[in-house]
């Protein structure tokens, strides 16, 4: 910290340096950084010498009488410059918290005496017009400086310190609001006309504010400033003025980026927001660190992919209609983030990938129940989730293809962990997911064999032991009760699911070459079920299923039959897939159809659902919180402890209380399940 | 045992050239330190003993006083906050109590100590694993060795190391036996001879007893390891302690004695059998060495015969203890003494099989293996499963599985699956298969010295003479004699087990055992005699017709069939038509769920089927096995797909006719049926493997590499060929090397191929064209005007 505040005062003395050579020179300079000039003159080389600053002034009158007189009407407080001056030096200090140094100590130490007895100067709404037009008409440093000090002062009272030591004092809360409001609308633009930068004309690449000849001298307000974006981000609550700082911390990206500690308290209030915020804020704070991530790959992707990534597992530890919509939005938009840079990405993915088999490891050598309930929980299925999802988005990718291998093992090795009824809601999450890798790699996975055998082993014409009232969500649970086995519910979603999953996977491989080998042995399971299964209200889907599945295998069978060429030749077998992929066969046909329906159906599911979710929720939470708290803590806490040790100075903001989101998030595409838009 | 004897010789004159002056000081020194250590540790060794036997002369005489001292039972509980004066009204009843039960406890004296066995508090278990270890502290001894000097600035530094001695064995041994029952050493109470006692003190004596008896074992055992010829007899002192009757340390020093006992036993047991002495040979004078060789080893005998019938007699009590639950007071101490008592005959019986009295062991620990205790029935288990492989002989395999027998008889089969499944252990490789071929064998014969006169020249008379003599010699040293022996053995044991396999085959058919019977079966089929393949092709059949059995017992029988087919059965005529159709049919119904461990039975099967029966199987039936294989691999484990495939890579090669499949020509008439069973009838010649493209988008890459190579039509040279370490291993082997059982990627994880960056996101538009549309209307939606930040200063 002391070397900190060592390299400060260095700048200072640079910013002296240069404010003393345009001093001597400035005669032929424009106005502005004359004006700076003097003004730090006066601020760093003539403290507490109020004669000289007086001296100063004067000739400052007598040179340009103009600007003294400008200076008379809208700042007064320049112009009592020995309490004021040293403030901004002060503020600086406090904002970085840093405690008064021997290097400065006695010129502060006669500042502070004199200055705490002087008053803080109030805004009011006056001020604030006076300096919107002043910036309107032309921004200059030193307006800008005025309105960094008022800002300064007005986030400082929502940490209820009340701006004892700041110029400026805020006191009432519409001059706060109006104040914080011309900031955020205005400032912006105020200071790309005031740094003369012009974005550029192909969009691609950012224009960074350092870059121009005027960052030198403007670099301390604008530190401050953008600390006090941070700070007011830090403590707002309500979503609509986050959304509205967030987008104004997104245009101030590029001034960020200049600077990198500001950037990083900025990361710290991104990441939160992204992770627990409400939709627009998170879609925000998303844009705003792909855009960080983006511009300045080599100091802040990995940090923040990893940030991300912890923020992500700690926030899907709960899983609920309302939830999950959110969980989705954070899969998605790490993929993107993961998609910025591949390598970086393959190493991220190798590493979580590995912990998750060394996890799935455990479990099976330990064959205990604690040790699988570390691999049968929901952060445990969305990590999976999570990598399917990006490996299926980045494909074709050289660098991420050979995770495809241990990715598919870990899930399968998750199936088979432990393989009984309990567990089929998370079978059927583990399948969805590997349908999904399989179908966007163009990679076969066996699948078909854990949902036939979920046939083997239900007895379907078993009478079912009690009537349940509400059909059973299979999307937001991973295991099942004793009582739900008994169900009525369960078996018809059961079936339901079998169907759905069945047909979602020979969807995916109707065009293949292969399909009436892999359709086999289903065709043969969905036989026998026919045969022993007494219940008409099953044997109906089955039925259809099998239909659909015999037809498209005998349409395969029958195109293969007159094809010109033999097994060897790989590049005919390809080309004559394309074409029956072009042409259609019978079961993607028959698959749309079903798609549109049941969406349909989903969408009235929701609706329906939407108006129980009273009933549902409290349900919901408590299984979570007997089920999975206590070990999903201890657990994932050790997952990532060894990541996340190296910036332990980081972390510490980051921590983020698992609270479950009550959200309300009515964008009803978001709730299907995600393989259906594929 | 002496303390360890020095190594180092007296300094040669030579060596005195060498050394410097300082390291012959330290060496003497050293060596005077040591003399005096060893001095001194006699002493005390001698001093302890005399303390030892004083102590026991004292104590013995006067057992039935000691239950007046004792604490109730309920006590325990509380004996940390138990205030002493109370115990003695307590003591009263208890006495009364035990008086009634006089008969019981002048029956055994012994067997009452441990009477508090169940109960024991916690908060004393730690104390007692906190005293274990200070004791052990205290009586290792150090020794200084001085070493080379150091010289640096300050002046020449001397060097000295500590070595701790290393205790004896059987030291070691009983602390351990005592650390492992930290119960134990709680649970017999209180002392003998004070009154006015608090719990900690009482604690304190027995713990001292405790080491003071284990001293005792020590310096006891230690005497007749040094030297057990003349010391034989302090065996006898020591089995002795066996009865000890202290009730507050004895199941603990009992413990202490039968594991010490065993191991002395293993160390000074000689590695050959024992005889008792002829009459003749008793009466005949022999030598002052001889006479006490063959004293020692009587009383060896002897004294390992009494400590196996104190073993067998401690579980015995157990044994019936558990019967009659009414007496079972110190239950829980009785099954802990028991379980000693079975690990020590479990280690003999692995240690000293060729000794006496191994057979009696045999007796006693085989109906123990199916015992209902698990924690028994595992060790026994486990011990025989050890006899087993390391049997090299076969006798003691030969006499367990004739006990085994009769106790699966005896108990009408009614017996863990557990007994039978420690006979695939058996190391049987050979047995005399079919006499007749030995009989024939041209056998050496060597000519009578009529024929030699005959027909040979005197000299040739002489070189022949020679010849012979050498033969005989050589002979001998093959020690041919044993061998044939072994397999004598081995012959009569396979009968033995066959036995048990039939008879189960054929009286208890529906009993649990029978799926251990067919793996069995399945492992020793290569061995089955023939004159029982009729019978047991006619079980089998009709087992697997009968369709009660599961998939992996269906399995283990064609696996049976098979490997006695492919062995010597090769000469019956006989086309299991039948078994190759059930084969088929089964194949459909193993996937990637629980039954893909079954696979490695398929494979095997196959390997039988197919391959080494490769003149008997029709190009139909290789073909259609083909094309199921084929199908088979998308729906298994990747390792069970390398391995199917591999399989298909090898009938492939048996049969080159099956690049059929790789043409999309019709060959003759009809239509391949994929669901019939029939391997004959589905016309598996008009269909192709088809589903070698989706194998090669296998995630696994080995799965991958195959299905390109039998795309390729299976090459074994060229571009499209194997990698040796594909090509050479047998499917089964693969299908191990693939295993996923313990989540190792074997193949490992691939690094990127490239340092090429792929593009993905081009300036900022998403790739996730909903993702793109939540950002977009986001990013549209108009800002409301009214913001209102108000409440965030007012909130503070």
């Amino acid at each position: 910290m002391a070397g900190k505040q060592k390299r400060k005062l260095e700048d200072l003395n640079v910013d002296e340096f240069l404010a003393s050579a345009f001093d001597s020179d400035g005669e032929s300079e424009d106005e502005t950084p004359k004006q700076n000039g003097v003004k730090k003159k006066i601020s760093l080389t003539c403290k507490g010498k109020a004669s000289e600053h007086k001296q100063q002034l004067s000739r400052l009158k007598n040179k340009d009488p103009d600007f003294y007189k400008f200076l008379q009407e809208n700042d007064q407080t320049l112009l009592n410059f020995d309490d004021t001056d040293s403030s901004d030096n002060e503020e600086d200090n406090k904002y970085h918290r840093l405690p008064s140094t021997l290097e400065d100590d006695n010129d502060e130490d006669s500042q502070k005496g004199s200055k705490k007895s002087v008053e803080s100067i109030k805004v009011t709404d006056k001020m604030i017009e006076g300096w919107k037009a002043a910036m309107k008409k032309e921004p200059t440093p030193r307006i800008f400086r005025e309105v960094t000090q008022a800002f300064k002062a007005a986030v400082a009272t929502t940490k209820g310190e009340g701006g004892g030591q700041c110029r400026y004092k805020v006191a009432d809360s519409s001059v706060f609001n109006s104040l914080v409001l011309f900031c955020i609308r205005d400032i912006y633009v105020a200071l790309q006309r005031m740094l003369n930068l012009k974005p550029d004309k192909e969009q691609k690449k950012l224009v960074l504010p350092s870059s121009s000849p005027k960052w030198q001298k403007n670099q301390i307000d604008i530190k401050m400033y953008l600390g006090g974006v941070v700070q007011l981000l830090s403590c707002l609550t309500e979503a609509t003025v986050i959304s509205a700082v967030l987008r104004h911390a997104n245009q101030l990206v590029p001034y960020y980026l200049c600077l990198p500690k500001q950037s990083r308290h900025l990361i710290k209030q991104l990441l939160k927001q992204w992770s627990t915020g409400e939709e627009t804020s998170r879609v925000l704070a998303f844009l705003a660190l792909n855009k960080i991530s983006r511009h300045k790959q080599e100091t802040y992707l990995n940090p923040v992919l990893k940030q991300m990534y912890i923020s992500y597992v700690q926030n899907c530890k709960f899983t609920s209609p309302n939830a999950l919509p959110m969980i989705n939005f954070m899969q998605r938009t790490l993929t993107e983030m993961y998609s910025l840079d591949t390598h970086a990405s393959y190493q991220h993915a190798f590493i979580y990938i590995r912990q998750l088999a060394i996890h799935l490891r455990n479990a099976m050598a330990m064959k205990k129940k604690e040790t699988y309930q570390s691999v049968y929980n929901w952060q445990y299925i969305h990590c999976l989730y999570l990598w399917c999802r990006v490996l299926s988005t980045l494909y074709p990718s050289d660098v991420l293809q050979p995770l495809i291998y241990p990715l598919c093992q870990v899930i399968i090795g998750t199936i088979k962990l432990v393989p009984t009824a309990k567990y089929y809601p998370l079978r059927m999450h583990c399948c969805r997911a590997l349908t999904l890798l399989s179908s966007s790699t163009n990679t076969f996975v066996p699948v078909l064999p854990f949902l036939l055998e979920i046939f083997q082993q239900v007895d379907f014409n078993k009478k079912p032991g009690r009537m349940s009232k509400k059909p059973i969500n299979f999307a937001v649970i991973l295991k099942l009760g004793k009582v739900n086995l008994m169900e009525k519910a369960y078996k018809e979603g059961l079936i339901d699911q079998l169907y759905d999953l069945i047909l979602e996977y020979f969807h995916t491989q109707a065009y293949t070459i292969g399909f009436p080998e892999l359709a086999l042995p289903t065709i043969i399971q969905l036989k026998a079920f026919l045969k022993e299964c007494k219940v008409a209200n099953y044997c109906k889907p089955v039925r259809q299923l099998l239909e659909k599945v015999q037809e498209n295998s005998s349409h395969i069978t029958a195109r293969r039959q007159k094809a010109a060429f033999g097994v060897a030749d790989a590049t005919a077998v390809v080309a004559w897939e394309k074409q029956i992929q072009e042409e259609g066969t019978p079961l993607t046909r028959y698959y749309t159809q079903w798609k549109k329906l049941r969406e349909k159906e989903i969408q009235l599911e929701i609706s329906g659902k939407e108006r129980m979710e009273d009933l549902d929720l409290p349900e919901i939470k408590r299984k979570k919180i007997q089920e999975k708290k206590a070990e999903d803590k201890k657990e994932f806490k050790d997952l990532f402890e060894s990541d996340s040790e190296s910036d332990d100075d980081e972390d510490g903001g980051f921590k983020i209380k698992g609270k479950p989101l009550l959200m309300h998030f009515q964008s009803l595409s978001s709730l299907l399940p995600d393989l259906k838009n594929q | 045992m002496g303390p360890p004897r020095s190594k180092k010789r007296r300094p040669t004159f030579r060596r005195l050239l060498k050394t410097s002056g300082m390291k012959l000081e330290n060496k003497l020194r050293n060596r005077q330190l040591k003399q005096q250590n060893v001095a001194k540790k006699q002493r005390k060794e001698q001093k302890k003993l005399r303390q030892a036997v004083k102590d026991a002369a004292i104590r013995t005489p006067r057992p039935l006083e000691t239950y007046r001292k004792r604490p109730e039972e309920d006590e325990d509980e509380f004996l940390d906050s138990l205030p002493t004066d109370m115990m003695e009204d307590d003591d009263l009843q208890q006495m009364t109590a035990m008086a009634q039960q006089a008969s019981f406890i002048t029956r055994d004296l012994s067997s009452c100590g441990p009477v508090h066995g169940g109960k024991r508090r916690s908060s004393e278990v730690v104390r007692g694993y906190e005293k274990v270890p200070r004791k052990m502290a205290r009586t290792e001894e150090k020794e200084v060795i001085h070493l080379l000097p150091i010289k640096d600035k300050t002046g020449v530094i001397p060097q000295s190391v500590e070595r701790v001695v290393k205790k004896q064995q059987e030291n070691d041994k009983e602390e351990d036996a005592a650390a492992d029952d930290p119960r134990e050493v709680e649970n017999e109470m209180e002392p003998p001879g004070a009154v006015q006692l608090t719990a900690e003190q009482m604690e304190q004596l027995r713990v001292e007893k405790i080491d003071q008896k284990k001293l005792l074992i020590a310096s006891l055992g230690s005497a007749v390891i040094a030297d057990p010829i003349r010391n034989i007899k302090r065996m006898k002192e020591l089995r002795g302690m066996l009865m000890e009757s202290d009730p507050c340390v004895a199941v603990t020093v009992r413990k202490l004695v039968m594991v010490s006992l065993m191991e002395i036993l293993k160390d000074i047991a000689p590695t050959y059998r024992i005889r008792p002495l002829t009459s003749a040979e008793k009466a005949t004078k022999v030598k002052k060495e001889t006479q006490q060789l063959r004293e020692f080893e009587e009383g060896l005998v002897s004294q390992y015969k009494f400590y196996l019938e104190d073993l067998e007699q401690t579980i015995k009590d157990w044994k019936q203890k558990k019967k009659k639950r009414s007496q079972a007071v110190g239950f829980h101490s009785y099954h802990s003494l028991a379980e000693v008592a079975i690990r020590c005959l479990c280690e003999l019986l692995l240690a000293l099989p060729h000794f006496n009295f191994h057979n009696n062991i045999i007796v006693v620990l085989v109906p123990l293996m199916n015992d209902t205790s698990k924690k028994v029935s595992d060790m026994c288990c486990d011990a025989f499963r050890k006899l087993f492989q390391q049997d090299k002989l076969g006798g003691a395999s030969l006499a367990t599985v004739r006990v085994i027998s009769g106790l699966v008889k005896n108990l009408n089969y009614n017996v863990r699956p557990e007994v039978l499944r420690t006979l695939l252990s058996l190391r049987i490789k050979e047995v005399e298969m079919k006499k007749d071929i030995e009989a024939t064998a041209p056998k050496k014969k060597f000519m009578n010295n009529k024929e030699k006169k005959k027909n040979l020249s005197r000299m040739q008379r002489k070189w022949k003479k020679a010849e012979e003599k050498l033969e005989k010699e050589l002979l001998e040293a093959e020690a041919s004699e044993s061998k044939e022996k072994k397999i004598k053995l081995h012959t009569e044991t396979l009968n033995i087990v066959f036995l048990i396999y039939f008879r189960i085959l054929k009286k208890a058919q529906k009993s649990v055992l029978l799926p251990a019977v067919l793996e069995g079966l399945a492992n020793f089929a290569h061995l089955i005699n023939l004159e029982f393949f009729d019978d047991l092709l006619n079980v089998l059949q009709n087992l697997i017709q009968s369709g009660d059995l599961t998939n992996r017992e269906s399995l283990h029988c064609i696996q049976t069939v098979f490997t006695i087919l492919s062995g010597q059965g090769d000469v019956l005529n006989i086309d299991p038509l039948n078994f190759y159709s059930q084969l088929y049919r089964m194949l459909l119904q193993v996937h990637a769920g629980l039954p893909n461990d079954d696979i490695i039975i398929v494979l095997r099967c196959l390997d039988a089927m197919l391959i080494r029966r490769k003149k008997q199987v029709t190009l139909q039936r290789a073909m259609a096995f083909v094309k199921r294989l084929s199908t088979l691999s998308l729906h298994v484990l990747p390792n069970a797909s390398v391995g199917l495939l591999a399989a298909t890579r090898a009938t492939i090669h048996a049969f080159p006719k099956c690049d059929f499949l790789l043409d999309n020509e019709v060959q003759g008439s009809g239509f391949y049926l994929p669901e019939l069973d029939k391997p004959e009838h589905c016309n598996a010649q008009n269909t192709a493997l088809w589903e070698l493209h989706t194998l090669q988008r296998h995630y696994h890459p080995v799965v991958q590499q195959l299905a390109a190579h039998l795309c390729q039509g299976a090459p074994s040279e060229g571009v499209g060929a194997l990698s040796v370490e594909l090509s050479r291993r047998f499917p089964v082997e693969l299908f191990g090397d693939y295993s996923v059982r313990d989540m190792t990627f074997n193949p490992p994880v691939a690094t990127p191929p490239t340092r090429k960056k792929d593009r993905f996101s081009a300036g900022a538009v998403l790739l996730d064209t909903k993702l793109q549309r939540q950002v977009d209307s986001v990013l549209d939606a108009a800002e409301g005007t009214q913001l209102d930040f108000t409440h965030t200063t007012t909130q503070h």
